[in-house]
């Protein structure tokens, strides 16, 4: 698992330093005419309750208003003995796009979701045997995300777009608690930052 | 590009050490120093109090994320004088997420006596007994009140699959050995050994080992009921403590040949 992250991330990495490596397309409607399952974006993120680290890729339509993305996330061992890798699938809409003139835009809004699934042994998407029924109700492996958030950034020709991407988001049990809680949990508490680059290719 | 990122990434570096508003997991195993090792830091506090031979403790049971509950609870132990340290029975999460164990122990540490926690079925969610052993350490742990030694342990039985090894007898024997070096013992697990997340076939043993060791008293949670019973006919009372929703706490008073359980309304 360790080294498809590298991988990810050197694909990433190399994306953002060496344009014309990623060179796939010169058509300026890429979108309409590459087979609709060649990636539009490679993309890393930074925290989000998504990886500490997350790498990965995905396509965009309309003009890039829709974005969905698949990331691998790996978050070292800190205090544990244990590292946690975690997958997700991630869909931001971009209402809105601004040109600030040389080639620079801003998205100022972006919304979203996310669903990640943690991998191993400790997660379980369906309960497993040794419990009886319903006796928990929610699983351990797969949590659902919210976002909103926005991005800066410039057209290249190739790449053809790279963008800094902030996110404020809030993950589903984590809510939950803070709703159940509302004068012990205030809603800083259960708001998270993510940061992260989109490379379109 | 190159620079940019680098500024994006020593940025947010910075920032996260800065206000932490950054979280790589819900389960990442990531607390302040002051949210750390706190079993160690409570008997250190423990070991500085006068040891009458006669005390008084508290009993919380089952938090999980019936907060306002535990904060009224709080208060009240809060008001009282008389109790040398609290405990609490386990589950203090619903989900051993990080945030959850973070958010229950915020309100926990405003008890002002000290307190000690034990393991529940439901703080073992996910990697909740790595979270558990961050914060707090070790899941089975022990030590001496004057003359009383106090033993705590993971008896989650069914969060591990009934290995047969949880709960540990074999080590739960070894810090029972009644061998004069204290006058009684207080046991406190989560699950009561008569609930069907204890492992059967260490029902009858764990009994055993409690009664040759010298255990006068044996505090579980998970039932989210009170109850004050010797289900083995043995001498030995096991308490379960009701769930924090039911706004009451227990009061044990230990000391030579007396057991007393109050249960406490708020």
């Amino acid at each position: 698992m360790r080294r498809a992250l590298l991988l990810a991330t050197l694909v990433v990495a190399a994306c953002a330093t060496a344009p014309s490596a990623c060179r796939a397309d010169e058509d300026p409607d890429r979108e309409e005419s590459l087979p609709f399952y060649v990636p539009s974006q490679a993309k890393l993120q930074f925290a989000g309750n998504i990886g500490l680290l997350s790498a990965g890729g995905g396509w965009s339509w309309w003009h890039r208003t829709v974005d969905l993305d698949l990331l691998f996330g790996w978050v070292p061992p800190m205090q544990g003995d244990d590292p946690i890798y975690i997958g997700t699938l991630k869909v931001t809409g971009w209402p809105v796009e601004l040109d600030l003139g040389d080639d620079w835009n801003l998205r100022p809004i972006s919304a979203g979701g996310t669903v990640s699934l943690t991998f191993g042994d400790d997660y379980w998407i369906f309960l497993p045997d040794r419990y009886p029924s319903k006796y928990y109700w929610a699983s351990s492996a797969v949590r659902f995300g919210a976002f909103v958030g926005g991005s800066v950034g410039r057209s290249y020709g190739v790449p053809r777009n790279v963008d800094f991407y902030w996110e404020v988001g809030v993950t589903d049990l984590e809510l939950w608690i803070f709703l159940e809680n509302p004068r012990q949990i205030t809603f800083w508490d259960v708001l998270h930052v993510a940061l992260g680059v989109s490379v379109g290719f | 590009m190159r620079g940019a990122l680098a500024v994006l990434l020593v940025g947010a570096a910075w920032f996260s050490a800065a206000c932490d508003p950054f979280s790589f997991s819900p389960h990442q195993v990531r607390f302040s120093e002051s949210e750390r090792d706190l079993t160690r830091k409570n008997l250190e506090r423990i070991r500085t109090l006068p040891q009458e031979e006669t005390f008084r403790i508290a009993v919380f049971g089952d938090t999980q994320a019936r907060m306002t509950e535990t904060e009224d609870g709080v208060d009240a132990l809060n008001e009282r004088d008389d109790v040398s340290f609290a405990i609490q029975v386990g589950d203090l999460t619903d989900f051993g997420m990080t945030k959850e164990f973070r958010w229950t122990q915020r309100l926990l540490a405003e008890i002002e006596v000290p307190v000690l926690t034990v393991i529940g079925n439901h703080d073992h969610l996910g990697n909740g007994s790595e979270l558990y052993e961050a914060m707090y350490g070790p899941l089975n742990y022990s030590f001496y009140f004057g003359r009383t030694k106090f033993v705590f342990l993971d008896d989650n039985s069914r969060e591990h699959g009934f290995p047969g090894t949880v709960p540990d007898l074999e080590w739960l024997r070894r810090e029972l050995p009644n061998d004069g070096s204290y006058d009684r013992a207080v046991v406190v697990a989560h699950v009561p050994p008569t609930n069907s997340d204890f492992d059967p076939a260490l029902e009858d043993d764990f009994a055993e080992v409690l009664r040759r060791g010298g255990a006068v008293l044996s505090l579980h949670g998970h039932v989210h009921y009170f109850s004050d019973r010797t289900p083995f006919d043995d001498g030995v009372r096991y308490v379960t403590a009701d769930g924090m929703e039911g706004r009451n706490f227990l009061v044990v008073t230990i000391g030579p040949g007396l057991v007393k359980v109050e249960q406490v309304f708020f």
